[in-house]
């Protein structure tokens, strides 16, 4: 793909979510992004726990199925001791990630149900953290949407420091950075023309969301 | 300290301390971003429109203001060799510049009524048009210095040669920023138009 066609995707992307930001509301947007967060630092400093209730459940079904409700408890026992754990070590960041993946979409989900339309105001808030919830996205799904359709992509989330929220973070920061600088070449290579014309542009959106009237006065 | 010198020249040192020079114009940009997103964008376009002006009138006459300047220099016996009269047009420029600047910000200034728009998107605003003001102020200034092969070095001492960061970011300066100054009044008649009818 060329980096225009790159630059003009990522745009339409963030136009995409801002859109849907705007439609959906504040409050959902805010809700999600705050669940989205918080659900993150939680399997990143607790995701130990979570893992060993996992395995723990596992454990429960084993000891079910081997009959320590209804048969030889001291047989269901031994069954727990050599039944393999639900999440092995080398797939428990792969299963944080899943599971912060469900929690993602779930509350982007539940969100719209659970929050009515008129406690969640239509304003430039839900644009903004409709962009940032799309660039969550873009992390969270992006690397494995690539991988799916790469005729040759791998994709992996296991990393032997564990889920890091500052990855995410400057994955995320470095996203924007690659497409503004993508964009500024591009505008560079315009000449003089295309830089005026994003100068004006500029100026004049900016003056246009001025209310009550435009006219200069001293 | 030699013009050819002084060009090669961006990072002053005071008592043998100091950064590079990008990061003296970054901070000055960066002061004036904040005032902008201090005063609001309302009050910050009418502070564009003056400094686009100004870069305008000064890039547009730039050969017939030095000429004119040079030649009473002269007259005075001011600018005795290439150092001195480079010094004395950065000065003039550079004061010529923060003068208007400085009528755009102090006292009566060119305001638009209205109201601005409501956080978030008032505020990013605010800070966007800030950051222009800083970059069309403080690039500016480093222009001025930077064409005229840092005359500021006369005064004070500069060490090494400009960081690459710098070497690059000058090619970006306002007043170099398009082929032709007259570019610059584009977006000044446009914005005027716009603010004319209301």
């Amino acid at each position: 793909m060329g980096e225009f066609a790159i630059i003009v995707s990522f745009i339409i992307y963030l136009v995409f979510f801002g859109w849907l930001g705007w439609r959906r509301g504040a409050r959902r947007e805010i809700t999600v992004f705050l669940i989205a967060l918080i659900a993150w630092l939680l399997l990143q400093q607790e995701g130990g726990a979570v893992v060993n209730m996992a395995n723990l459940s596992g454990a429960a079904v084993t000891f079910a199925q081997s009959g320590g409700f209804t048969g030889n408890v001291q047989q269901a026992f031994t069954a727990i001791q050599s039944a393999p754990h639900l999440v092995k070590d080398e797939a428990r960041v792969s299963f944080l990630f899943i599971l912060w993946v469900i929690i993602f979409v779930a509350t982007y989900a539940f969100s719209n149900v659970m929050i009515e339309d008129k406690q969640s105001h239509r304003n430039g808030w839900a644009i903004l953290f409709g962009l940032l919830n799309g660039l969550f996205f873009a992390v969270a799904f992006g690397p494995s949407l690539v991988a799916l359709l790469s005729p040759n992509g791998q994709f992996t989330v296991v990393d032997d420091k564990g889920l890091k929220l500052s990855e995410l973070f400057t994955g995320g920061l470095q996203m924007i950075w690659d497409g503004i600088s993508n964009l500024w070449g591009l505008v560079i290579s315009g000449g003089s023309l295309a830089l005026v014309v994003i100068l004006t542009a500029f100026l004049v959106l900016a003056a246009s969301t001025i209310r009550g009237g435009a006219k200069a006065k001293t | 300290m030699g013009t050819n010198q002084n060009r090669q020249l961006g990072r002053a040192v005071c008592d043998g301390i100091m950064g590079p020079v990008e990061l003296i114009y970054i901070s000055i940009g960066l002061i004036v971003a904040l005032i902008g997103l201090a005063r609001g964008y309302v009050k910050e376009l009418g502070s564009t429109l003056i400094i686009l002006v100004a870069i305008f009138i000064l890039t547009f006459f730039e050969s017939q203001l030095s000429a004119v300047v040079t030649r009473i220099a002269n007259a005075f016996g001011g600018a005795a060799d290439t150092d001195a009269t480079n010094l004395l047009l950065s000065a003039f420029y550079t004061i010529i510049f923060v003068v208007i600047v400085f009528s755009a910000y102090a006292g009566t200034t060119l305001n638009f009524s209205g109201v601005p728009a409501p956080p978030p998107q008032g505020t990013l605003i605010s800070i966007a048009v800030g950051l222009l003001n800083g970059y069309l102020i403080a690039g500016t200034l480093w222009y001025y210095q930077d064409h005229y092969s840092y005359p500021i070095g006369q005064i004070v001492p500069f060490d090494n040669t400009l960081t690459a960061t710098a070497q690059n970011m000058v090619k970006y300066l306002p007043p170099t920023l398009f082929d032709n100054p007259v570019y610059w009044i584009v977006p000044v008649a446009v914005l005027l138009i716009i603010r004319v009818r209301g």
